[in-house]
């Protein structure tokens, strides 16, 4: 389990101020969980998990991976595997020549793993590195963090760099470390998309804080929307009691945005006899959106 | 899981990085290594010869060097040389040159070696990677030594190979041995600087300035702290003072190399690169990896290293003021401090409005200068300004006097030797008073002042203090007498003390000779010389001792005292009969060529003028200047009286002691030449005549 | 069969359970039965694990399915029960839909009579020989 208890991270710029880049961030995330971050850039994702791969180290607050710090520590590093958005090979290296690297760094890396995935991909392992598209690199990377059987990885954005039959493979992979090793992956990327669809919890990232985080199907039902009318004027207070987070009335007709129990919603809703009563489910994004504004955020302005 | 501290595949990954730069390196000291020794084995052979040629078997063996083949005062004709051809001697120096370039490079390679930590992708790599930093560290660092240790000691070895198969040259294989060593510490040393550097910042020009800095810093600190000394202590030696221990060359990187081999320096050598090496380790471990591409990590080190660039400088100036240089030249020097400070914020702060708010620090650093200085002034006036009194020494040693030569007092530098430190009241006192005198007034010292002495005092309470003190002549003089008196040495070494004599001629050619003297000829010899020395006047006393430049015939014994050898020369004078007659005896060996040699031991006392007649016997040296001022009567009959003696002397043989008998200026009117040996039996009688004709009028 | 819409606006585990459900009420998990593995589940649907592990333990939790340890989850003896029992407490929302068709304007006759012929047609092709 990972547990990051009030982090912080400044990076020191001569003759300003310093740039806080993580702050008091707190955050658990249990073993076995794929775990989505979502963020502008700049934000603090990348050097979130830079903590968490023990690069960085703190300002103030901890990170723990079960219970034990990062930093400096060759025992917890070897159980984590951190791939990166901006990849480093050795120079002059192909995929056979890293694997043997990984292999001397991580003792549970798997060969079979590796030679099966450069297959499935199509990847020529001994050909140079530098020879391979970007995209091909980020699918080497991924290959090789994940034939060293880790029990904690993270991808930096790589899903965005792969296709969508890649991703599917990757994914496969991870499902199946999930299973059976109860393989820790945090994901982070651009795309709510594609975090919707593997994750199972997801924050969203923005100056150095998590100001969102929840579990990825609740998501999807602690919103929806509702669309009503009445015979009789009213106003927004006739709801009152309904924990509402937008609301628009035209006329007779109003929708509105709300939290709770569906049926409990609905039921309430008939005893006032409307004309019409339209409840309608919400699409993550726009979940996020209402979340956000309910926060105090403007979500268009957190992801551009 | 174990915590390495070393990892032997992060090492060769270590020493991957380096390769191209590795092999460049090994393969140019290699070259210049085997082709230096290669050239000078083609040379062939060198023309250095030592020649020995025995005059009286092994006791009297004329020496020399001869760099050709050349004639040895005209005595190959006889044929008894043992000449040895000369090996020339390579000095360690000359194999270990690529050695040297290669320990100064040993920084560049430490910073290549980390310069990932300037990359963040690089950098982000290696220290995701599961292992201490500890561990990364060590195992680099053992890298570069690796491939710069390689690289010297393969040279040198190498070198050392072709030097040893080369049969024209000699060279110590330990001194080599020791030099190389020297070397690769001194590489170490170097490459621990930097590798201190690299932790403290992020970015490939800031590590460069910080090498440097770590590197000299110390060392310009001390080199400015010497100086301001000097500018202040008149009586106190600066390198006398702390021991010793605080001269320059402690703080020097070249030292190692260059000849700073006390065991005292090379010590704390190794324990400054061990520290160094630690202290870079710890840095490394703490070092934030954010610093990738940024110039400082934080507002500490920043802070720090802005003031170290400033620091060299600031001293400068401020050294030049007190110093009292001219205003033109502190300008300068203040403009270039505020180049470096200005363009060292540029460099890391990127703006220049933020460039001016720097300045305080600029203010500090120079505030820094001053106080620094101060507090040696301070502490060097304090040193200096003393309690002068004569009641405070114990007891006073007069060091670095070579001889005394005085109407009243004259002291050889043999019986300088034996006088050592004194608690006569009246020398203490007189030291006393100049200590005052030279307190009083340091800079009025020079020749019309009097005598410079070094001084060493050992003070009542145990404090040994070491002074340059001006006497006055009258002081000076009356003290060493006292000194004298009071110690009565030996003016010339006993026999059992004496090593070595040698009778040194000057040279002539291209060889430099004397004649090695031992057995009974060196018992004979120094008897001679004390017989004489007993009756010669104080006057004549000094000739013994008298440098003046002329060419004089010396004595050079070396003495071996208590396992210390020393050597001390005396000029042999006219007034030394004895002497002079056991050396005629030398020059009158048939072995040695009577007639040049003993030109030359005439030559050597000056007397070369036109119209002197020189007679040496056993009656002593006479000499008549003013042969034209005699009357052309006797003149006539001396001539005879010579033609007649050199007529018998050629008809006999030269053995045994004669007359030596040298005119200058005949050979052209009367066909005599200048030099004659007349064997004394042969002219006993009409050495009267000459006598009375040329000497007793 | 189960058919997940990974971006339909139901969430994926709530999908997951009711396409449980239905195979257990038409009869493809029989009681008893052992269910497919998270892992063949989440290969073969593409799934999160979690996602699945979430799914099955809310059927465990409303007693629908058990699981033996170590050897996977099976479909409890009276799921169909429960199941059938569940189900009758979701004819309010047949009221409330019948309210507003009627609010709509239609007769409730035509309510009625498409009612009925939805069960027929239910009981005609699936459900036949189950009654």
């Amino acid at each position: 389990m990972i547990v990051a208890n009030e982090v912080t991270m400044k990076f020191y710029t001569p003759g300003k101020a310093p740039f806080v880049a993580l702050d008091s961030l707190s955050c658990q995330i249990p073993r076995g969980c794929i775990y989505g971050m979502i963020g502008a850039n700049g934000s603090g994702k990348s050097t979130f998990l830079r903590l968490l791969s023990g690069v960085y180290r703190p300002a103030s607050g901890s990170i723990t991976i079960d219970d034990m710090p990062v930093w400096d520590n060759p025992a917890a590093k070897s159980r984590i595997v951190y791939i990166p958005d901006d990849l480093y090979f050795l120079p002059q290296s192909s995929m056979k020549d890293m694997a043997r690297m990984y292999r001397a760094l991580y003792p549970s890396f798997n060969y079979d793993r590796f030679h099966k995935l450069s297959e499935t991909f199509k990847l020529d392992p001994t050909a140079n590195l530098n020879t391979f598209s970007k995209g091909m690199r980020r699918q080497a990377a991924a290959i090789l963090g994940l034939s060293s059987m880790p029990d904690y990885l993270f991808f930096d954005e790589t899903f965005d760099g792969l296709d969508p039959v890649m991703r599917g493979l990757v994914k496969q992979v991870i499902y199946r470390d999930v299973i059976e090793r109860n393989t820790t992956t945090i994901i982070t990327s651009h795309s709510l998309h594609e975090l919707e669809d593997t994750c199972d919890q997801l924050a969203l990232l923005h100056r150095g804080g998590i100001i969102f985080q929840s579990d990825v199907q609740d998501l999807k039902t602690s919103l929806f929307k509702v669309q009503t009318a009445f015979a009789s004027p009213f106003t927004k207070e006739k709801f009152e009691g309904l924990n509402i987070l937008s609301y628009t009335q035209m006329g007779s007709v109003c929708t509105f945005i709300l939290r709770g129990d569906r049926a409990a919603t609905e039921a309430h809703i008939r005893a006032m006899s409307p004309l019409l009563l339209d409840i309608l489910p919400l699409t993550l994004e726009e979940v996020f959106v209402y979340e956000m504004e309910a926060l105090g955020y403007s979500f268009k302005d957190i992801l551009m | 899981m174990k915590n390495k501290i070393f990892d032997f595949r992060l090492y060769l990954q270590g020493l991957g990085r380096l390769r191209v730069i590795g092999i460049a390196l090994a393969i140019l000291c290699l070259t210049v290594s085997i082709l230096v020794p290669t050239v000078r084995w083609l040379d062939g052979p060198g023309p250095n010869y030592q020649v020995e040629y025995p005059l009286d078997g092994d006791e009297l063996v004329l020496e020399g060097s001869a760099q050709t083949w050349h004639d040895f005062d005209g005595l190959t004709e006889n044929g008894k040389w043992e000449a040895t051809w000369v090996q020339e001697a390579i000095s360690d120096e000359v194999t270990i040159i690529p050695v040297l370039v290669a320990s100064y490079l040993s920084p560049v390679l430490m910073l290549m070696m980390f310069s990932f930590l300037n990359k963040r992708k690089e950098s982000d790599f290696y220290h995701a990677i599961p292992f201490t930093r500890g561990c990364v560290y060590t195992s680099f660092v053992a890298a570069v030594l690796t491939w710069v240790w390689g690289v010297l000691i393969l040279s040198s070895l190498s070198a050392a190979l072709v030097w040893a198969l080369c049969p024209y040259v000699t060279f110590s294989f330990g001194g080599l041995i020791g030099k190389m060593l020297l070397a690769c510490l001194n590489a170490a040393l170097l490459s621990a600087f930097a590798a201190v550097a690299v932790s403290l910042t992020g970015t490939s020009s800031t590590a460069i300035i910080t090498s440097l800095l770590v590197t000299w810093i110390w060392r310009i600190v001390m080199l400015f702290t010497l100086l301001c000394l000097e500018c202040v202590l008149f009586l106190t030696p600066v390198d006398t003072i702390w021991g010793g221990y605080f001269s320059l060359e402690f703080w020097l990187p070249v030292t190692l190399i260059t000849g700073g081999n006390r065991p005292v320096v090379i010590i704390y050598a190794v324990l400054v690169t061990l520290a160094m090496f630690a202290l870079g380790g710890v840095l490394y471990s703490k070092r934030r990896s954010e610093l990738a591409g940024r110039s400082v990590p934080g507002r500490f080190v920043h802070n720090l290293l802005r003031c170290m660039m400033t620091l060299p400088i600031a001293l400068l100036l401020i050294y030049q003021i007190i110093d009292g240089n001219d205003f033109t030249t502190i300008l300068i020097i203040f403009v270039c401090m505020l180049l470096v400070f200005y363009l060292y914020e540029l460099l890391t702060t990127k703006s220049a409005r933020r460039m001016f708010r720097a300045t305080p620090w600029l203010g500090a650093v120079v505030g820094v200068c001053v106080v620094f200085f101060g507090i040696i002034l301070l502490s060097g006036y304090v040193e200096e300004h003393e309690r002068t009194d004569a009641d405070r020494i114990q007891s006073v040693e007069i060091m670095n006097v070579g001889n005394v030569v005085s109407d009243s007092v004259v002291i050889n530098s043999y019986e300088m030797s034996q006088i050592g430190p004194t608690d006569d009241a009246d020398i203490i006192a007189t030291v006393a008073d100049a200590w005052e005198r030279t307190q009083t007034n340091p800079r009025g010292a020079g020749a019309l002042y009097g005598k410079r002495l070094v001084v060493h005092m050992k003070l009542k309470g145990g404090r040994r203090i070491i002074r340059e003190l001006n006497f006055p002549w009258e002081d000076y003089y009356s003290m060493m007498g006292e000194l004298k008196e009071n110690a009565n040495p030996q003016p010339i070494p006993s026999d059992e003390m004496i090593k070595k004599l040698q009778i040194s001629p000057y040279s002539m050619y291209n060889t430099t000779k004397n004649i090695r003297v031992s057995g009974e000829w060196q018992t004979r010899l120094m008897q001679a010389m004390r017989t004489d020395y007993a009756n010669m006047t104080q006057e004549q006393r000094k000739g013994l001792i008298d440098y003046s430049g002329r060419e004089m015939l010396r004595f050079y014994i070396t003495t071996e005292i208590n396992g210390k050898t020393a050597m001390y020369s005396y000029s042999i004078q006219e007034s030394m009969p004895n002497t002079i007659r056991l050396l005629y005896e030398i020059y009158g060996l048939p072995t040695y060529g009577r007639a040049k040699a003993a030109k030359s031991l005439i030559q050597s006392w000056g007397q070369d003028q036109r119209n002197t007649i020189t007679i040496v016997s056993e009656n002593g040296h006479h000499q008549q200047n003013r042969l034209a001022t005699s009357n052309e009567k006797d003149l006539n009959q001396v001539k005879n009286i010579l033609l007649k003696a050199i007529d018998r002397a050629q008809n006999e043989s030269q053995e045994g002691y004669g007359v030596l008998i040298y005119i200058n200026g005949w050979e052209e009117d009367i066909g005599i030449p200048a030099m004659i040996i007349v064997p004394a039996r042969l002219y006993a009688s009409e050495w009267k005549i000459i006598d009375e004709l040329l000497f007793s009028k | 069969m189960l058919l997940i819409d990974k971006f339909s606006s139901k969430p994926v585990y709530e999908q997951l359970i009711e396409g449980i459900e239905r195979d257990i009420l038409i009869g493809t998990f029989a009681e008893g039965a052992q269910l497919p593995s998270l892992r063949e589940l989440s290969a073969m649907l593409s799934v999160n694990p979690n996602t699945i592990q979430k799914s099955y333990a809310e059927l465990m939790r409303r007693g629908i399915i058990q699981s033996a340890h170590g050897s996977g989850c099976y479909v409890a003896v009276g799921a169909k029960d429960i199941l059938r029992r569940e189900a009758a407490g979701r004819l309010g929302e047949l009221t409330a839909l019948v309210r507003e068709l009627c609010l709509a304007g239609v007769s409730a006759q035509d309510i009625v009579a498409t009612a009925v012929e939805a069960a027929n047609g239910y009981n005609e092709h699936e459900g036949g020989n189950r009654q």
